[in-house]
This record gives C-alpha cells, structure tokens and sequence, in this order.
C-alpha cells in the first residue's frame, strides 16, 4: 500500500510539472483582474513633449460592461477651458461589430457620430494613448502566442505575442504586433511594447501603479512612451469607485444633458 | 417686446441669484482682435477691432432638479467710430431646463442645432443669424438665441421626440440701414432692420424625431416657422417713368420636412441632410419672396495621411418653379428686381451645387493647430480660407487667419454680408 501510495505521489507530481501556462490562461486572468463591471474614476492624461513641456486633460470617466457583447465608457472633459464639457460616449463590441464613437461638442450644443480613427488621428486627447488603447477588444481580431517568462522592470511576467489576425486590422491601428508583459501573481497586463508596420518598436506602455478593489486589480498610473519621437503620456486615475452606473449615463441623452 | 424681454430676463436672474443653488459653474470667454480688409482691388482698410467678453454662468438649483445657464456677449469696437454691442444681443442664452422621467423640458432664450451636418445644414432652421460676419466660420457672431419651450421625450434609450414652439422669433441681425437701389428705371430704397422679435410673423413650431444607435443616426424634422432672413414687400412701389418708393422687409411663413442620416464604417463618418423648403412662393410667381428648395448636403469624414482630418461637404440644391413670374413691372425693371433678389436669396440658378473642404491637424502635442477651409462654387471664384492657432497656456491661445475669394467683390446693390477679403488676428483667454 505504501509503495502505491508513493508511486501515485510520484505520478502527481510529474502531471503538476509538466501543466503549461497557456495564452487562453493568462488572458482568463487578466480578465478575471481587470474586467471591472463599473467603473467611475477621475482621469487625468499628461501630455509631455520631447523637450520635457507638459500639458494635462482631466476628465470624469465611466466605464461599464452593459451586457457581454458591449462595453461603453463616457469621458466628460474637465480641463483645460478648450475642451471644458466636451464629452465622448464610445460603445465597444466584443463581437467584432464596429465601435462606435458619439462626441458632444458644447460649443454647437450638438452631438455627432465621428469614427474613432477619425477623432485626433485615432490619439485620445493628442495623447500617445490611441482609441484602440482604451477600447475593449474582440477575440476575433487578435492572434495571441505565448512566448515563456521574462522580467520587466524586476517583475516576472508572462510574455503574450499580440497581433491584429487580419492585414487590414494592423493596418487600421498601425501596429503590426505587441509584446504583452502579463504579472505572474495576478495577470495585470504590466506593460506592452508596440512595433510598427516595419517592424520597429514604437511605443511602450507601462503600469507604474495599480489599485487592489476587491477581486480586481486596475491600473491607476500607466505610462505611454513613443521611442521614435520622445513624447509620451501618463495617465492617472484617482478616486476609482466600483458602485454600480445607471445604464443611462451611456445614451446620448445623459452625454448632452448631464 | 423688448421691454416684456427685459423683465423676463431680469426675473430669470433673480431667481437664479436668491433660490438655493446647488452647484454653480463660472466660465468665460475674453479676447481681443482685429481684422484688416486685403481686397486686392480696394485700399487697406481697418476693418474691425474688438474686445469681447462672454460669461457663462450655469448650475442646479433645489437640489440638482433643474438645472440654468445664463451666458451673454460684450464686446466694444474701438476703431473707427467707437461702438457698444446693442443692448438687444447682450443676452445670449438664459433658461431652465427641469427633467422628469422620460421627460427633458426647457424654457427660456436657448440656440438649439437641429440637423447632422457641419456647415450649410439645410435643417438647422431655428435661429436666426448675425448676418454680417467677417469669418464665415465665426463662432461668436453666429446663430442668435430665441425665446422658446422646449420639450424632449426619451421613450428609450435610442429615441427621443423633440417639440420646440418659437413664440416671437428674431430675423437675422442687421444693422438698420437703407440700400438705394439706383439703376435704369428704378430707384428704390430698401429698408434693412427690424424689431428685435417678429411679432406681426409670430409663433414657429419644431418637432424632430431622432433616433442614435450603434448602426447608424437618424433624424426625421419638420417645422412650420417665420423665416429668419427676409424678403421682399413691394406693395409701396409705385410704377412710373421710374419704379419708385420703399421696399421693406417681410417675414413670411415656410414648411420644411427633412432628415438626416449619419453612420460610420472603416474610419469614415458618412452623413446625408436632405430638407424640402416650401415657401409662401409655392408656384414661383412673387419675385419678391424666395422660392422653394430642396437641398441636400452629404458630407464624408475621415482622416489622411499624418492624422489630418479631413471633411468634405458636397450641397446640391433644386430651386422649384424658378424663373416662373410673370410681368409684374417693366420687362427692364422685372429683369433686374429678379437678378437682385435672386442672388439675394442665394438662388442665381436653378440647379446650384458647390463643395466645401475642411482639413486640420495639430503639432507639437495640440499647441499648434492649422486648418483650411476651402470652397468651389462651379464658378471663377474660390474661397479659402485658412486658419492658425498656437496655444500659450492651457487658458490663452493666439489665432490668425483669412478669409479670400478669388474671384471680385459682388457687385449687386442688395449683396449680404461681408464681401471683402479680410485677415484677422486674435488674442484669446478662457477660464
């Protein structure tokens, strides 16, 4: 009985080690951690330039998961006084329909339908952050490939190949694949470097600080560094609440009348 | 009515200031500029310098149940003989706005823009406008706010039915002025400005239906209202050796139906206005009032090389039963009254059609800002119209920019707006 007992031990033991971390893993993870149902936070983005000179947005931001196929966020702008009441309703599909964008625009008192690419080049604000940053994404338009383990900024990660499963996909965001830094202990996508459509590292996005709400975990400090032409981007969101978002504050209505 | 507008305004500001304010905000808008007229066939001339100031003052009262904003324009013309904004359009916008349940309802002087299109929106018809302005995209000399109620119904969280009642409506701005007309056969006197409110053209009515989904925006309209921009009452012609006596401006009734579409798909933004403008002149034949239209406007959003934003407005519009009046002068005297209103009314022919471009990108992180506007109108001229903006601070910004037309200052006696060629530069700070 004891001999069995240990050649069963010893059977388990080589099943354990031989289980692999898979891509589908990592990305249940990160979903588990960050798939927050609601959202509410204060955002602020930080635009700096090559030569060092800053210039901050703030805005309210709202994000809720509506049913399983939509994700809408509402950005309603604080500062500077250009953009004051301006605000963005961007409803994303996680079926692969396309994302649609609506801005209100306080000077004309209108709000208009734009495509995402079309506002700002595809840059939030004039951010190094694109709208592709921020929306959610379908499963059908991105290939991912695990790579192994490495270390990014003395933390372990898993490291995920990313890149848009079509030719036109990575032409529409200009990247032809990402490199994406999952942490070990709770699948926070830490960073992500960004290569063009020759292949050249472009841009570098970097968690620097997250908060711990319950089961998630959400970035609150996130780093965007465009290595080509110096700029880059901090976002900041502070005063991050859970509490439940009335599905009303994502309909146009609530955009220009809130 | 100016003074009936006086106290209503007065009320509104008293009650905003003593009844319990639960969130107050405070903007402003302060600059100054100047614009130079560069028309190559006249001398330079200074044609305007202003300082302008704009408070907006908006929040909720009783507990966040209804909401105000209350905003008006000063400004003071320092060059040439000295000026005040007239007293008529120092209030800009002031009104309440009280939502309950599916309901939003609205009451007070408010500019709405109905319609999808960006410029030359056939269903944005329920302001009136500043009609001398020496940028044609100026923001702050555009569309006047009208005394109004204003009831929106949501019955879900895609549609919504919009009913607006105009009682006393404004015309288009104009200073009071008298236009001779002196040609062959004609001598005329035309008698621009009118009261503040149309109260002999009283009473318009808007109703839209709007419709916003993920697939596309739709927008159905109709409104029965006064015409902002005038026409013609020639009953106090007199028809002698010479056509004599004095034409005054005459506000008359029109019916629009209309709609507008707008979807996006692969980065382009599409959007279609379509409006069926039916005037009191339904059979063409009174040379003194405009003539029916349809007009559509389609317009394509999307982005070029570099980020470049790009947009471009393609507006056709039928002028119905054009060139239908019969003899109503001398074959002579008809024949210019006509060519006059006719371009008065922006319908030289029956078919006009025209382009509109827009393209603008920003610099060095959103401190430089540059953009052209440019206009084909299947004639010798063009209009273009560029602009630039470089941000000091996050609160002051200095613009510049021009306003050309290739072609020669228009020649007709009764000719609208501004027709010079004209630069301007624009210190600007907003908090």
């Amino acid at each position: 009985m004891r001999k069995y007992f240990i050649i069963v031990l010893i059977f388990l033991s080589f099943s354990l080690m031989a289980e692999e971390m898979t891509v589908e893993k990592i990305l249940a993870g990160f979903e588990r951690s960050t798939y927050i149902p609601n959202l509410t936070t204060s955002l602020s983005v930080k635009l700096i330039s090559a030569n060092g000179e800053v210039r901050e947005i703030k805005a309210d931001a709202y994000q809720k998961n509506i049913n399983e196929n939509l994700v809408s966020r509402l950005f309603i702008f604080d500062y500077p006084p250009s953009v004051r009441n301006t605000g963005l309703l961007i409803n994303s599909f996680l079926n692969g329909d396309e994302n649609v964008m609506w801005i209100y625009l306080p000077a004309v008192k209108r709000v208009k339908r734009i495509a995402l690419s079309t506002s700002g080049g595809g840059y939030f604000m004039g951010s190094d952050f694109s709208y592709s940053d921020f929306i959610s994404k379908s499963g059908d338009d991105y290939t991912h490939e695990y790579l192994g383990e490495d270390l990014l900024n003395g933390t372990r990660c898993y490291i995920v190949k990313e890149y848009g499963t079509t030719l036109q996909k990575r032409q529409d965001t200009k990247v032809s694949y990402m490199i994406d830094y999952f942490r070990k202990d709770d699948f926070v996508m830490y960073g992500r470097d960004y290569y063009d459509l020759a292949g050249e590292l472009v841009k570098e996005y970097r968690v620097k600080d997250v908060l711990v709400m319950g089961q998630y975990v959400y970035p609150t400090i996130i780093e965007m560094t465009n290595v080509q032409n110096g700029h880059s981007s901090i976002i900041e969101m502070t005063k991050a609440s859970t509490d439940v978002i009335p599905d009303r504050y994502f309909t146009t209505r609530f955009l220009q009348k809130r | 009515m100016n003074k009936i507008f006086k106290k209503i305004s007065l009320v509104i500001i008293l009650v905003i200031l003593f009844v319990p304010l639960s969130a107050v905000e405070f903007q402003g808008l302060i600059f100054a500029d100047y614009y130079g007229d560069i028309e190559p066939s006249t001398n330079y001339e200074n044609l305007r310098s202003r300082l302008y100031f704009q408070p907006v003052l908006s929040g909720s009262l009783f507990n966040y149940t209804v909401d105000f904003e209350l905003s008006g324009n000063l400004y003071y013309d320092p060059l040439g003989d000295p000026s005040f904004i007239e007293g008529e359009n120092i209030l800009k916008e002031a009104y309440l706005s009280l939502p309950v349940g599916n309901f939003d309802f609205s009451i007070g002087q408010k500019i709405l823009s109905p319609g999808m299109v960006d410029v030359f929106s056939p269903l944005n018809n329920i302001n009136s406008e500043y009609v001398y302005k020496l940028s044609l995209d100026d923001p702050y000399d555009s569309k006047r706010a009208d005394l109004m109620v204003q009831i929106q119904y949501y019955p879900n969280f895609d549609d919504s039915i919009q009913l607006v009642y105009v009682p006393f409506p404004r015309p288009d701005y104009e200073e009071t002025r008298t236009v001779t007309m002196d040609s062959t056969g004609i001598d005329v006197d035309f008698l621009f400005g009118s009261d503040p409110y149309l109260t002999d053209s009283s009473n318009s009515f808007f109703i839209s239906y709007n419709h916003m989904s993920s697939s596309f925006d739709l927008q159905f309209d109709y409104a029965w209202y006064t015409e902002q921009t005038p026409d013609f009452d020639l009953s106090e012609l007199v028809d002698g050796p010479s056509l004599t006596g004095n034409v005054l401006p005459l506000y008359t009734k029109k019916h629009t139906f209309g709609g507008a579409y707008s979807t996006s798909f692969n980065g382009i933004t599409l959007v279609e206005e379509l409006a069926v403008n039916l005037t009191e002149d339904l059979d063409g034949t009174e040379i003194g009032i405009k003539n029916s239209d349809i007009t559509l406007n389609s317009q394509i959003t999307g982005t070029l090389y570099g980020g470049t934003f790009a947009q471009l407005n393609i507006v056709y519009q039928h002028v119905i039963n054009y060139d239908q009046s019969g003899s109503v002068y001398s074959p002579l005297v008809d024949d210019q009254l006509i060519d006059e209103f006719n371009n008065y009314f922006n319908q030289p022919v029956q078919n006009i059609a025209f382009f509109i471009g827009h393209l603008h990108n920003s610099f060095f992180r959103e401190k430089l800002y540059l953009a052209l506007n440019v206009g084909f109108f299947f004639s010798t001229d063009i209009y273009l119209a560029p602009r630039i903006a470089y941000t000091l601070s996050d609160e002051m910004k200095i613009e510049a920019g021009a306003d050309i037309k290739t072609g020669e200052p228009s020649e007709y006696t009764l000719a609208r707006g501004n027709l010079s060629d004209n630069y301007y530069v624009r210190l600007k700070f907003e908090y």
